[in-house]
């Protein structure tokens, strides 16, 4: 495989910087928010925004199909959404003088599909995601119809007012390249919201990059390189979640998939490209690991009562899993330590 | 300038394998030296109980542990050591290069700038290098200076005195030309197997009395030798008295053969040089010596018998012609116990029995106070009197039989006495 130039590292990474800097005229306070977006997008993998309502994962979704040039579509989960509310219908139309079924696609066929509240919609029609989301198709009727490329879900779901809601499958979550957790914002960054937006006014926003950039980009992110050494890190991290692998897996219930090795992988790569790097490190995967891992492990009951969650646990595993096999004599100390 | 920057990469990756792989063999090296330091200094410590000297083969032994536990060491550290390869990942790691090391090693980016000093990434935990070298140090040092009781140790200083006493005298005796040697090496082959025994059984009693046996065979022998010397110088004299008749010369020149004979026949001999000079003046009947050679064979043998008494003297026993002689005070009565052997107790006292025998107090009875003991319990015996027994010595005259004769002073003057009130009229009217 040819690997990215530096030339085509530093083009991919001044548009990225372009991007980013679109979406924090969106989003105020919110940069390593949209670092993880953009990040994502560049994996080319779905991402799962979850947060209290109003905290703008909605706007954002918004704001990065507009400056990427990309067809969007939005659907509103409910509980008695249908999977042909989202695939598609194959409705009767006379041509030619004939009556056939002729389909008619659903908001899946775009480039980026907003799922808002996804967690409203019944399993049956989650579940229509899930041929969508893994292999960028829908089949209906026995006729499986492509999606456009790229394609991406950014999904949303609210952490309370779960009655009456469906939480994801564990094979749907695992679908998702990112679980990122939209917090609220700081003092500053709410004083600048109210000095420059307007209620029920959204924001403006220009297309930086078109389609054929954004693919160009994300094919120089393909070609960045990995080395061994880091995939040897991720393979280690992803193996450690599971449960007897380490220490802070104790109260793990399942670990991670390969799966979530390759979104590591993809992820580092992309976060190499937005720092202008042409190879994943270390510090990538540290970086993506918390989004990629925290809905990929599943705790037991003994986490709920010693109070752990999937992010201390994972905390736990990055401080524990070192960057290499070999440690380090006692009779040799860091020397950062004195 | 790319390639000068990668080798000065590599350089510093091979210092840091070296100090990664130097501080794993020193781990590894700590236990093994410790407990080879441990076994040497107790090995030290233990020659040194036995007081024997500590041979330089222990020495080298303590070194080729040394070296066999550094080989131990290094086969345990082995799959642990890094090559520069590891340790460059190591640099980039701690240096926060984003993985530009590994990258520009395979050719896939350009190498990064080198430090100029090269970089402090791990140091040396003094406390877990030195801690193993001072406890190894510590348990030589040990094995070395720890004082070791001498009193254990099987010293000729520690045998019984009376041993080297023996030697002594013996060696003295033979070195005056007084005895033979033979009698000598008897005595010493005999202290030899006394010297053979454990140390710890040289002062057993069986040991102390065979000792004592020795002691007494050799003072009786020199006393023999003493006393025969001291005939013959007699004998001679005598034989050699010019004013002697012809048979009393006769017969004085026969005892000297015939004292001669004995002092031949004893186990203790005198010198061979005295020896031959009265076997000649026995054989030449005295006819052939000098009246020179002749006072000075009597003047050796006198001065041979002095040097045996004074030989006996020596333990503080009367020699001839000193320390004789009576006293002039009054015998005085002993008080104490008598003294015994420490092997066979302290004995009785010398008047222990008899008239002077000590007063034991064995007949005098004491009246026991009961305050004196606060936790007397009923029944506990109080008070030993001497008294004696009321006896009814009113006088009976001859009675006839069948008459009652019942003055009443014996039940009723207990129950009247010593019941009270209640319980006499309890007791009335059980029997009414």
């Amino acid at each position: 495989m040819e690997y990215a130039s530096d030339a085509e590292i530093a083009t991919a990474r001044s548009q990225i910087s372009r991007l980013s800097e679109a979406l924090n005229q969106v989003l105020f306070g919110q940069e390593e928010l949209i670092d993880l977006v953009i990040t994502g997008v560049l994996a080319r993998g779905h991402i799962l925004l979850e947060g209290l309502p109003g905290l703008g994962k909605t706007e954002l979704v918004k704001g990065l199909s507009k400056t990427l040039v990309l067809e969007t579509s939005r659907v509103q989960f409910t509980p008695d959404l249908l999977p042909a509310d989202i695939t598609g219908n194959p409705v009767l139309q006379e041509v030619d003088g004939r009556r056939e079924f002729v389909f008619q696609p659903g908001p899946l066929f775009a480039n980026i599909v907003l799922a808002d509240e996804i967690n409203r919609a019944s399993p049956k029609t989650q579940s229509a995601l899930l041929e969508a989301m893994q292999e960028g198709r829908v089949t209906v009727l026995g006729k499986t119809h492509p999606l456009p490329t790229p394609f991406f879900v950014l999904a949303t779901q609210n952490p309370i007012e779960l009655e009456g809601t469906y939480p994801l499958p564990e094979a749907q979550l695992d679908r998702f390249l990112f679980k990122l957790d939209v917090g609220r914002n700081s003092v500053e960054a709410l004083e600048k919201i109210v000095n420059h937006r307007e209620l029920g006014t959204a924001p403006e926003v220009h297309a930086v990059l078109g389609q054929a950039h954004l693919d160009a980009v994300i094919q120089t992110v393909r070609r960045v390189y990995l080395p061994e050494v880091v995939a040897n890190y991720i393979a280690r991290l992803v193996d450690a979640t599971h449960a007897g692998q380490s220490e802070s897996s104790k109260a793990v219930k399942f670990g991670a998939s390969p799966r979530a090795a390759l979104s590591m992988a993809s992820a580092a790569k992309a976060r190499a490209v937005m720092n202008g790097r042409g190879n994943a490190s270390f510090e990538d995967v540290k970086f993506v690991a918390l989004p990629v891992l925290r809905h990929r492990i599943v705790l037991d009951y003994s986490a709920r009562v010693d109070g752990s969650t999937t992010d201390s646990v994972i905390q736990s595993l990055l401080a524990e899993v070192p960057f290499q096999t070999t440690g380090t004599p006692r009779t040799l100390t860091p020397a950062s330590q004195e | 300038m790319g390639e000068k920057d990668g080798s000065r990469w590599q350089i510093l990756a091979s210092r840091l394998a070296r100090r990664v792989n130097l501080g794993w063999f020193l781990q590894m090296f700590a236990l093994p030296a410790v407990i080879a330091a441990a076994i040497g200094g107790g090995g030290i410590l233990a020659l040194r109980m036995i007081h024997q000297p500590i041979p330089g083969s222990l020495w080298i032994l303590l070194v080729v542990a040394f070296v066999g536990a550094g080989v131990l060491a290094w086969r345990r550290a082995l799959p642990r050591l890094i090559d520069s390869e590891t340790a460059l990942v190591r640099l980039e790691a701690s240096l926060g290069l984003n993985n530009a090391l590994s990258t520009a090693r395979v050719g896939r980016g350009p190498w990064p700038e080198p430090p100029e000093e090269s970089p402090r990434i791990l140091q040396w935990n003094i406390n877990r290098i030195m801690g193993p070298i001072l406890f190894g140090l510590v348990f030589v040092l040990l094995g070395l200076l720890v004082p070791v009781s001498p009193a254990k140790a099987p010293t000729p200083e520690n045998q019984p005195y009376t041993w080297t006493k023996l030697e002594n005298d013996v060696e003295q005796l033979i070195e005056q030309g007084t005895i033979q040697e033979d009698y000598a090496e008897d005595l010493k082959e005999r202290l030899k197997e006394l010297r053979n025994q454990k140390a710890e059984e040289w002062f057993s009693a069986s040991s102390l009395e065979a000792t004592e046996a020795l002691r007494n065979t050799h003072r009786n022998e020199v006393a023999r030798l003493e006393r025969d010397l001291q005939n013959l110088q007699q004998t001679l004299k005598q034989a050699t008295d010019p004013s002697a008749t012809e048979a009393k010369r006769h017969q004085m020149q026969q005892q000297l053969s015939e004292a001669l004979e004995q002092l031949k026949n004893g186990k203790m001999k005198p010198d061979q040089d005295l020896l031959e000079k009265l076997n000649k003046a026995a054989q030449d009947a005295m006819g052939d010596l000098t009246p020179e050679e002749r006072e000075e064979l009597e003047k050796q043998l006198r001065q041979k018998a002095r040097e045996l008494a004074e030989s006996l003297g020596e333990e503080g026993e009367p020699g001839p012609g000193e320390g004789e002689g009576e006293g002039d005070g009054e015998p005085r009565e002993g008080d104490g116990l008598g003294e015994g052997d420490p092997s066979e107790g302290p004995g009785s006292s010398s008047d222990l029995y008899g008239e002077n025998s000590p007063d034991l107090k064995l007949k005098r009875f004491e009246r026991l106070d009961p305050e004196d003991d606060p936790n007397q319990d009923p029944g506990d015996l109080l008070q030993l009197e001497d008294t004696e027994h009321q006896l009814d010595l009113t006088e009976k005259g001859p009675t006839t039989s069948g008459a009652a004769q019942s003055e009443g002073i014996g039940g009723d003057r207990v129950w009247k006495d010593t019941l009270d009130p209640s319980e006499q009229k309890s007791l009335k009217r059980f029997f009414e």
